[in-house]
């Protein structure tokens, strides 16, 4: 009885040791480490963040929504956040649209910038159709410089019909940043 | 039954192991997820190419039994996938071109036939010459919503049957916008 519980104990310990092996080596080179360490003092830093909003505020599984109850046509402007922590430099941004936003014969333009109504990271266009893309146009990058700060990142949408007359349109906001804060903490100088 | 329990318990750990280690290289998923709506999407894909159609092992060849000098085009069919934007591009000469005329190749990569969009026409024809993208000229390419073909086009100064060594890389970046969108499956 006794070399019974000696035998699963060890057993259990050489098992728990296992796992806890297992799981720290699961940051170590990518999964769900912050920021991927790939030899000395080298890191993968550049990082891709995805936001999802949507036309309907009513039912919408998306990050953000507009407001489709307006019954005008002003152009309204979300905050996704402080997505971009500090330190980060911004390379590139893209708005797809992965759902086409029904306005009959009007239009849905978007901007994206790092200020309330700013256009600091892609300039105002029209994008309402399914696969249509606002992106960084070829050597415009990097799209903002590394601040000391974390920095929001807000989307305008600007239809040229009352938002209540829409009734579809998602998208998604593709950020792509260097993470430099991230491989100083990750180095711990 | 409690030799079952603990057997359980064993084969639970060991699996939350494994599951930690399939992620270490980051080598099952093609878009490594680092946390919360957050992805590692720049990728780097590498081609490369000979200048002896006979015996060459690498993934494409010029040919070199034709008795011309006019430009030979190559087409890296689909390699940036639809919504990505290519960020950075480099040719490298890996094996000095060698001909029984001249030893000069220019080079220069697009996204169409004979097109130089990511790259402008260089000379590169000694072992470790590079042409790459200039300072203050990236992205190279902006995103569109279809995958497109990588050219690389080569000319030489002398006859293609004239030349006996040559090998380059092509080195193309981008960042997978799509992949993110795919993953994250919105």
């Amino acid at each position: 009885m006794k070399r019974t519980i000696i035998f699963w104990l060890i057993f259990v310990v050489l098992a728990v040791v296992i796992a806890v092996h297992g799981k720290s080596q699961q940051g170590r080179y990518g999964g769900k480490s912050s920021t991927t360490r790939i030899g000395k003092d080298t890191y993968l830093a550049t990082k891709t963040v995805i936001k999802t909003i949507s036309v309907d505020d009513d039912a919408s599984t998306d990050d953000f929504q507009f407001d489709d109850d307006a019954a005008d046509m002003n152009a309204q402007d979300v905050d996704l956040g402080a997505i971009v922590p500090a330190w980060a430099e911004i390379l590139s941004a893209q708005v797809r649209c992965f759902f086409t936003a029904t306005a009959g014969r009007n239009t849905v333009s978007i901007t994206l910038g790092t200020t309330e109504t700013g256009n600091e990271l892609l300039a105002q266009a029209e994008n309402f159709t399914v696969n249509v893309i606002t992106a960084t146009p070829a050597g415009d990058g990097p799209e903002a410089t590394s601040t000391a700060a974390a920095k929001n990142v807000w989307i305008q949408a600007d239809p040229s019909i009352n938002w209540n007359a829409l009734d579809a349109g998602r998208w998604a906001i593709e950020v792509t940043y260097i993470d430099y804060g991230a491989v100083y903490t990750a180095d711990v100088p | 039954m409690k030799r079952l329990l603990l057997a359980i318990l064993f084969l639970g750990l060991v699996a939350i192991s494994v599951d930690g280690q399939r992620e270490r290289y980051a080598g099952v998923d093609s878009t490594p997820k680092l946390g919360t709506d957050v992805y590692a999407a720049m990728k780097t894909v590498i081609k490369t190419f000979s200048a002896v159609t006979a015996g060459s092992v690498d993934d494409y060849q010029f040919d070199n039994t034709v008795a011309n000098i006019t430009e030979q085009t190559r087409e890296i069919a689909s390699i940036i996938p639809a919504y990505a934007e290519i960020v950075s591009a480099q040719v490298r000469c890996i094996e000095t071109l060698v001909s029984s005329g001249v030893d000069v190749m220019a080079i220069d990569v697009g996204t169409s036939d004979g097109g130089a969009e990511i790259l402008a026409t260089a000379d590169t024809d000694t072992a470790n010459d590079i042409n790459a993208t200039g300072a203050g000229d990236g992205p190279e390419v902006v995103a569109t919503n279809a995958a497109r073909s990588v050219w690389v086009n080569a000319t030489p100064d002398a006859n293609w049957d004239t030349l006996s060594a040559g090998r380059w890389v092509v080195i193309v970046t981008y960042l997978d916008n799509g992949a993110v969108f795919t993953e994250e499956s919105p």
